[in-house]
């Protein structure tokens, strides 16, 4: 109409972020340590998004991962061994304005952290959660971790892992509320790229498991899968992973999946051998508590000194 | 002369734009939903405005629209940077002058200074704000665009984050340099369509004058030469002063010129010219350099316009000059070749008149620019205009208009002009809103260049109008007030060959549509879709404020209908009923806009127009109809006759089938009857066809295959091969690479890793890099120096990587 298309207006797109706005301290993890690959795939997905740097917060617990936030030029908290999910619920419900992520380790989340993920999955919060699974405690330097495979060599079990591992995406897909589960390996970039890009459309709290190499304590448990494509099995859908044909190529093993099936999710989730990548499980209609708690009321310093002024008057004796 | 450029050449660079309306923070249209039923009194009243223009006293209505403007057009409205193709940039540089719009330059400019990744997304962004900027300055209708993007630079400067200035310096550098110093920046103004045709004229004025120059130059030379001869040859030449000066200085006293020149005299003398010849060559020479010069001379004062008046003294004069010329030209070439013979050409030159001259001389003449609004265009005005439309000369009539079409009582004399130059036939016909750049100036290129007479007409916007010139322009056209239009005489045989009505919105409907998103007072937000018609262009102009009603937000009645829809009714249908057109309040309600009949009546007479030219051009054009409908009624019995032989051509292959397999079948019941292996030939069996057995008998014989060609893929394979490289999308930036050598490996824009260059280290670090990387995706190719050390090694373990 009138000679303009309905996309007729200059787009100066306001402050634009670079990659380099989300880069901050040179990492300190090992040479090859997967965390690298996870934190150069979340600074894309920052940027892609152009998320304000002074709108987004990474909070972590204790670990070699849960160093992340000091390598993003955006906010961050590393926090308590086990408590990065508590403390970020705490940050989105007093700013829901905030995109809340949380970098948090297999021994991190899934030990001390138990009951705390737990309850975070049921409460369901709006917000992107890494679980960097590298099936051992690095920063400790070498203990088995809930994840450890039977068998694996720690300083813990220096006879091997006695127990068969903690199936954490099966755990999770167990608990009331549960709204997105995935399952990622941090080696093949375009894969976690597309995940954590569904997770951080998904609203609600979005649990991706990220099978992370420790170079430096376990060099070779995940050379099988390194080596081997056909050990990877690719859940494709439309609300989750769609490989590119130069991924296809490389990763022929691939199956539909409808992320919005719980049952499938869960058999998919004991499947072991070929590794399910990708989104299993997905469902947007769960309440999200910072929604349906959303605080109506401004309860600030000041407000609260004088709601207790307010009330101790009543009490006051005037001695005039 | 290029045609006007729109398009950028910059594919997926372009500045990037947004939707209007959405999360732009313009005002939204709110609609009030619960008025209900309307008053009666007020239906009434509004039937009673309809039929006689006047509203009966105490119903709390009154004519006059104030500051109402189209719905459809109000989201538009409150956006200062909107990427309207004007103004547009004229660049003169070279000679030849380009023209783009701004939105085109730009995207251009984003497409030759752009990068990829990070980078190139900043720079898009820092000449996306300069380009706002410019759109939101006050310009001059013709300004100077280096000066405007200077300013304009300055202007987005204090607003860069200053750890992004030393990009922004180096982006405005970049561009700078493609920011043509004497490039103009045409506004969109009435002004606009004169620029535009003379920087079209300027080109082709110099494009067709060169011929002509050329030839008279020739002439002008071989008349020289005939009076240089004998001058060269009479005894003038040899007197001792001429042989002086001709031997030159340093010779000057070497000669006895005395003697010399006493010598050649007594030589025989060529008889020289006449004196008669001699006068005429002069003169024929001045004629040409005088008249050639008046025609083709400097281009300004030739593309100076005239008034209409002017116009006819300048046609004359021009006329004459074309005239004098012609008879200078043929003159010179009779003489030049010797063959002019006074008593036979004099008269014969003497007695040429205008008449004479045939339309390939007139090609000789310059174009002639007139201007006039319609002021000059009352019946005596529009009668000149017509008589220059149809004589020879190429005067190009340029009618820049504020809304002659606007007058319901009177039949727009612009759109008559138009109608009957386009009957004459003979003229070349534009006609457009000053806001339809691509007819503009495509159409004003045609018209300039256009052998004969030309009108090109140009709504530049209803007069009095609040809205911008563009938007004014926009809604002459797109209310199909001035529908944009290009007639082509002479081109093809049949008419749509000659007219064009492609320039407008939806050029084959009656009227065009768009909608609108309105916001309910529940909150809700509908998308609510309308016909823009001759009446909502008609509310846009200030001097028809008064043939309408504005009705209260909300008011809704089954009385009521839109204009599209009423214009199409019959008169029985229309009983009872009144048009409306929904136009935006200047608080941003939806509201219903009435008009009044004559304003009706004007609007027919615009659809009328509008839909001859449509047949004219082609579109529902009712003889093609009845041959389309006449085509697909044969086609279709051919289809059915191919149909039906098809079907027995199938049963018959059905058939025959049939009887082979039931032959098949029945021949090995037979052989297992006869106890021969199945298969084999029964006595009812057909013989195998003869080529079979040839082939079966062949067989042993034949020379064995050849060996397949080796498969040119492969070898190219092989080249690439030989050069290092790294499947950079399965990077994982673990810095193993980049660690060990920073030359050789580094991270592109997405922190992948590739090889930079494959010479800025040894082949150790190729292989050693390989071995490391987790994810096995570098390959380290063949070595580039055959004297590295412990090469043998290395190519052992570089093996598995290749
Ligand atoms: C309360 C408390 N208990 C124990 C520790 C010691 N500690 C530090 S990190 C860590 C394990 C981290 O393992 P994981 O979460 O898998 O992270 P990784 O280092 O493997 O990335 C432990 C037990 C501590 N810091 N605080
Ligand atoms: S110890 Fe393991 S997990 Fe920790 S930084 Fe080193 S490689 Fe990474
Ligand atoms: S070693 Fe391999 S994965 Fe690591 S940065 Fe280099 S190419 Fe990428």
């Amino acid at each position: 109409m009138f000679g303009l298309h309905d996309t007729a207006t200059v787009d100066t797109g306001g402050d634009y972020y670079s990659l380099q706005d989300y880069q901050s301290a040179v990492p300190r993890w090992c040479p090859g340590c997967g965390d690298n690959t996870i934190l150069s795939s979340v600074q894309k997905l920052c940027r892609d998004e152009q998320l304000p740097p002074e709108k987004t917060v990474f909070v972590s617990g204790i670990g070699c991962s849960s160093r992340f936030p000091h390598y993003m030029g955006t906010y961050g908290f590393h926090s308590l061994h086990g408590r990065a999910l508590p403390i970020a619920q705490g940050v989105k419900i007093r700013r829901p304005d905030l995109k809340v992520f949380v970098n948090t380790g297999d021994g991190d989340c899934c030990s001390i952290g138990t009951a705390h993920w737990i309850h975070a999955i049921r409460y369901n919060f709006d917000m992107v959660v890494m679980v960097h699974d590298n099936e051992v405690y690095g920063m400790t330097k070498m203990q088995t971790s809930p994840t450890t495979p039977k068998g694996i060599k720690t300083n813990t079990t220096p006879k091997g892992a006695f127990l068969d591992p903690l199936n954490i995406l099966q755990a999770t897909l167990g608990i009331s509320n549960v709204s997105f589960v995935a399952n990622v390996v941090e080696w093949i970039p375009e894969v976690m790229y597309q995940v954590l890009q569904e997770a951080y459309h998904h609203k609600g709290f979005s649990f991706v498991r990220i099978v992370q190499r420790c170079p430096h304590f376990l060099p070779s448990i995940f050379d099988p899968l390194l080596q081997d494509p056909n050990k990877l099995l690719l859940l494709t859908d439309e609300r989750g992973l769609k490989p590119s044909d130069d991924l296809r190529k490389i990763y022929k093993n691939e199956r539909p999946h409808d992320p919005s099936d719980l049952d499938a999710a869960r058999r998919i989730a004991d499947e072991i051998d070929p590794m399910p990548i990708g989104v299993l499980y997905r469902n947007e209609d769960v309440p999200v508590y910072d929604e349906i708690r959303r605080a109506t009321r401004v309860v600030t310093h000041d407000v609260r000194r004088q709601a207790l002024d307010r009330e101790f008057d009543r009490f006051a004796v005037d001695l005039a | 002369m290029e045609a006007i450029d729109t398009q950028s050449a910059g594919g997926d660079d372009e500045v990037v734009a947004v939707p209007i309306g959405a999360s732009t923070g313009n005002p939204v249209l709110r609609r009030r939903t619960d008025a209900g039923t309307a008053d009666p009194a007020v239906i009434r009243a509004l039937k009673q405005f309809f039929r006689t223009g006047t509203i009966p006293p105490g119903t709390g209505i009154a004519a006059g629209l104030a500051d109402h403007v189209p719905a459809l057009l109000y989201p538009y409205l409150s956006h200062p940077a909107l990427r309207t193709p004007w103004p547009v940039v004229l660049d003169e540089t070279d000679g030849t002058p380009i023209l783009r719009t701004l939105t085109a330059w730009f995207d251009d400019l984003v497409a030759a200074v752009g990068d990829s990744g990070d980078e190139g997304e900043l720079r898009r962004r820092f000449l996306a704000r300069v380009e706002e900027a410019i759109r939101t300055t006050d310009l001059p209708d013709d300004s100077n665009l280096e000066e405007a993007w200077w300013a304009a630079v300055d202007a987005v400067r204090p607003g860069i984050r200053s750890d992004r200035r030393e990009t922004f310096e180096e982006c405005v550098r970049s561009a700078a340099s493609h920011v043509s110093g004497s490039a103009r920046l045409v506004g969109c103004s009435s002004a606009a369509p004169l620029a535009i045709a003379r920087a079209h004229a300027q080109g082709f004025v110099a494009e067709m004058a060169r011929p002509v120059v050329e030839e008279i130059d020739r002439l002008r030379t071989s008349l020289q030469n005939l009076l240089d001869v004998e001058q060269e040859e009479s005894a003038d030449a040899v007197v001792p002063e001429r042989l002086r000066g001709s031997a030159g200085g340093a010779w000057s006293d070497a000669f006895d010129f005395d003697a010399l020149s006493h010598l050649l005299d007594e030589a025989p003398h060529a008889a020289g010219l006449p004196p008669e010849r001699r006068e005429r060559l002069q003169t024929r020479t001045e004629g040409l350099v005088e008249h050639a010069a008046a025609l083709f001379g400097k281009a300004s004062s030739v593309l100076r316009p005239y008034s209409i008046r002017g116009a006819r003294e300048a046609v004359a004069e021009r006329t004459e000059r074309l005239l004098a010329l012609y008879r200078h030209l043929e003159a010179a070439r009779l003489e030049v070749a010797h063959r002019y013979r006074p008593e036979l050409h004099d008269t014969y030159l003497d007695a040429l008149t205008p008449a004479m001259l045939s339309p390939e001389d007139f090609r000789r003449c310059p174009p002639l620019f007139v201007q006039a609004d319609e002021a000059a265009l009352d019946a005596a005005g529009a009668g000149h205009i017509l008589e220059l439309l149809s004589g020879p000369v190429p005067v190009k009539v340029l009618l820049v208009l504020r809304g002659a079409a606007d007058d319901p009582e009177e039949p727009s004399s612009v759109a008559a002009l138009t109608s009957i130059a386009i009957g004459q036939g003979r003229a070349c016909v534009v006609q457009t809103a000053l806001s339809d750049v691509d007819t503009l100036s495509d159409g004003i290129a045609e018209a300039v260049r256009h052998d004969g007479p030309a009108l090109v007409a140009v709504h530049a916007g209803a007069e009095g109008t609040d809205l911008p010139t563009y938007f004014a322009a926009a809604v002459a056209r797109d209310g199909r007030a001035a529908p944009s239009l290009v007639f082509r005489p002479g081109v093809g045989r049949p008419w749509a060959d000659r007219l064009s009505v492609d320039g407008n919105d939806a050029a084959e409907a009656d009227w065009t549509r768009g909608s609108v998103a309105v916001t309910n007072e529940d909150g809700t937000v509908e998308e609510v879709s309308s016909a823009f018609t001759w009446l909502d262009y008609a509310a846009t102009c200030a001097s028809l404020s008064g043939f309408f009603v504005p009705v209260e937000p909300g008011v809704r009645d089954e009385a009521m209908i839109p204009a599209d829809e009423f214009l199409a009714r019959s008169a029985t249908e229309r009983a009872g009923t009144v048009p409306f057109v929904l136009c935006a309040s200047s608080d941003g309600w939806l509201v219903q806009a009435v008009p009044a009949r004559p304003l009706v009546c004007a609007a027919e007479r615009a659809l009328d127009r509008w839909r001859r030219l449509q047949e004219l051009a082609g579109i529902g054009n009712s003889f093609a109809e009845r041959a389309v409908s006449e085509v697909r009624a044969r086609a279709e019995a051919e289809r059915d006759e191919a149909i039906a032989s098809a079907r027995e051509a199938h049963a018959a292959e059905m058939d025959r089938s049939i009887s082979s397999v039931a032959e098949a079948i029945v021949s090995n019941i037979a052989a297992s009857l006869l106890d021969l292996p199945a298969g084999a030939p029964t006595p009812a069996r057909r013989p195998a066809p003869a080529a079979t057995v040839d082939q079966d008998q062949a067989a042993p014989d034949a020379p064995a295959a050849a060996e397949p060609e080796p498969v040119e893929e492969e070898a190219g394979e092989a080249l690439a091969l030989d050069e290092a490289y790294i499947e950079t999308i399965r990077c994982t930036s673990c810095n193993e690479c980049t660690n060990l050598n920073k030359q050789l490996f580094a991270y592109n824009d997405e922190k992948q890793a590739f090889i930079k260059d494959a010479s800025a280290g040894p082949y150790r670090d190729l292989v050693t890099a390989a071995e490391k990387c987790p994810v096995r995706i570098i390959h380290p190719g063949k070595p580039l120096n055959a004297d590295e050390p412990g090469l043998d090694d290395l190519l052992e373990r570089a093996k598995p990587f290749l």
